[in-house]
């Protein structure tokens, strides 16, 4: 390997980002709102999916049995005569609700509970981090499969089931916020001012550390989608014949040789909004990266 | 705070790891019993009345006396209190209980098909490995290289697409469209190549994120600059310095996969009929035979927390620093 005299490292290094911060930033800035545009229109196709899709996605008919993709039926029919493209929109609504609802309220758990401890500390901050640790130290998928199975399937029990261990990262990166903001002065003043702690968090660390959270709560919305998604391919998840990707993918599996686009539509919608979901995730990610470098 | 070994030389370093190890051991207690105690709950979760379901699975038919019977048979009649210390007394010593469809002791089962999914976890680790740590290394030294870009799509790709779905295409395309493997192939060792691979390309995408992402911090930090300055080989930076230095984390990344491989292992087996643990508690589940999808809350936690402390245990060996003053 070459030796580089000029700089330190020569060509091996990578090179000094000469980009001024303020095009990172604009570039960032743009990059989320176009992924963000993308992302809506998904949940906009979600939430009218029953005005866009041609047929009743639960409607089944004996004649219509693997019928491949026609001009009546774009993405075909599958072993019921159901259509797959009224389903594949159904199933759409299914996985975002899912995970929007999952997302959102261990979002809430776990950050009530990490802003709790940080700005309490002493006995609250112990128990609630040792309890943390201990559902953090349980592989998800293992408890998720086990519950969800002893409760004996449905959407909310699958929900349940991820939910369980989904609430401790937020509580941790919500405590390690709240602890990094809670000797700023602004917080001395309020309490000089004689406000109460709920109104101290809700009023002056919420508004100041939400920003990083809700960050990392959206790179956790493609983990979130392949953790339902996952529970429904097990049977685990939506019960039939209500429509779900996942769910939609193993009921048709058993036909791939005879009508693969019963199986491949909902595999590309799964891998697309994912994808999708992922790359929001990273693009906001970025964004605080290039915020920070301010 | 100085290092307590500061000057001791070894000795002192070993006194100070042992004292690490026996903390660690010590804090494994409390978690073991959460575990137990969580695993324990599973079973009063599930609805209905477990000797009910035990006949039921039996394909007895249930009558009041027969019922009050297997309550008793079962200790139902015991407050929980009694009944969780009694089961964790036995699980101590390996007795899980037995299975409610055939009466095998459920650890016997579990035993049998957790062999079968090391052997699958194992390739599959080892596959992900192989082409991540070159793959990362490689993209870290050359960041925004044709190669780095080709990668950080096939990272995101892996980290995107559900291993069931993987599993299925990939099936769908070796199986049905080139049939060039069995599309059941039972446990056989040809049978072995799409479990394997569907497992790893989810990991080995994840891997190549995280060593790429340590990695780079390694090489930014002053160190690297400093050895450079002093005119020491690219390669031997890199090779002794650089990547001896994210071993540890690396480790760590590899260590906490191995709930996601458990996980994904479920639905693997499940897909490609691998008679492995994974495919046990699905069977497990569908016929209700709760007390082994119980035994394998426990015994995959318990293999869990196990790893969690070796990796620890690795990390503090290579980098002394770190956790040990802790």
């Amino acid at each position: 390997m070459k030796q580089g005299i000029p700089g330190i490292g020569g060509a091996k290094r990578p090179r000094p980002n000469v980009i001024s911060g303020s095009i990172l930033r604009r570039s960032a800035r743009t990059k989320v709102i176009c992924i963000g545009a993308m992302c809506i229109l998904l949940i906009l196709i979600a939430v009218f999916a029953g005005k866009l899709s041609p047929h009743d996605p639960n409607q089944t008919s004996a004649l219509l049995i693997r019928k491949p993709p026609s001009k009546e039926y774009p993405f075909g029919t599958d072993s019921f005569g159901r259509c797959v493209l009224s389903r594949v929109l159904a199933g759409a609504g299914t996985t975002i609700f899912a995970t929007t609802v999952l997302v959102a309220v261990t979002f809430a758990i776990g950050t009530v509970l990490g802003i709790i401890s940080g700005y309490y500390g002493g006995w609250a901050d112990a128990v609630i981090m040792r309890v943390t640790e201990l559902f953090l130290a349980f592989p998800q998928m293992v408890v998720a499969i086990a519950v969800a199975g002893i409760l004996g399937g449905g959407l909310s029990a699958a929900l349940i089931a991820l939910g369980v261990t989904a609430w401790t990262g937020y509580a941790k990166i919500a405590r390690s916020h709240t602890l990094s903001v809670k000797n700023e002065n602004y917080i001395a003043a309020a309490r000089l001012a004689g406000l109460k702690g709920w109104q101290i968090i809700l009023f002056h660390i919420l508004p100041n550390i939400l920003f990083p959270l809700v960050t990392n709560a959206l790179t956790q919305i493609g983990t979130t989608m392949i953790g339902i998604s996952g529970l429904s391919f097990l049977g685990l998840g939506v019960i039939p014949p209500q429509a779900e990707w996942g769910s939609m993918i193993n009921e048709s599996r058993a036909y791939i040789q005879l009508a693969p686009w019963a199986v491949l539509y909902p595999a590309a919608a799964t891998i697309v909004t994912i994808m999708l979901f992922n790359y929001l995730g990273d693009a906001v990610m970025e964004l605080r990266k290039a915020e920070r470098r301010r | 705070m100085p290092l307590p070994f500061h000057g001791g030389g070894l000795s002192a370093l070993f006194t100070a790891m042992k004292r690490y190890v026996i903390k660690r051991l010590i804090s494994l207690i409390p978690m073991l019993l959460v575990l137990s105690f969580f695993s324990f709950l599973l079973l009063d979760m599930a609805p209905g009345d477990p000797a009910e379901k035990k006949l039921a699975a039996q394909g007895i038919a249930v009558t009041k006396e027969v019922l009050d019977a297997e309550r008793i048979r079962m200790g139902l009649d015991r407050p929980f209190l009694t009944r969780y210390l009694s089961w964790l007394a036995g699980a101590v010593r390996g007795n899980l209980g037995v299975s409610y469809k055939d009466g095998f002791p459920v650890m016997g089962k579990l035993l049998e098909g957790l062999g079968k999914t090391c052997y699958l976890a194992f390739f599959s680790m080892l596959l992900s490995l192989i082409v991540a740590v070159p793959v990362s290394v490689v993209s870290a030294v050359r960041q925004n290289s044709v190669f780095d870009n080709v990668f950080r799509v096939f990272s995101f790709g892996g980290n995107s697409i559900p291993n069931f779905l993987i599993s299925v295409l990939l099936m769908y395309v070796f199986c049905i469209r080139i049939k060039m493997f069995p599309v059941l192939a039972g446990d056989s060792f040809s049978g072995l190549f799409l479990p394997v691979i569907s497992l790893a390309i989810p990991m080995a995408g994840r891997f190549i994120r995280q060593f790429r992402a340590e990695l780079i911090s390694q090489l930014e930090q002053d160190y690297v600059t400093g050895i450079r300055a002093r005119g020491v080989r690219e390669s031997i930076v890199l090779f002794r310095n650089v990547l001896y230095n994210a071993l540890g984390h690396m480790i760590t990344i590899v260590g906490l996969s191995v709930g996601t491989l458990m996980g994904g292992s479920v639905v693997i087996e499940t897909i490609f009929r691998w008679s492995g643990i994974g495919k046990l508690v699905m069977d497990s589940i569908t016929a209700r035979d709760y007390p082994v999808v119980q035994g394998f809350v426990l015994v995959m936690g318990f293999l869990y927390l196990i790893i969690g402390l070796l990796t620890d245990l690795i990390f503090v060996t290579i980098d002394p620093r770190t956790e040990i003053n802790s």
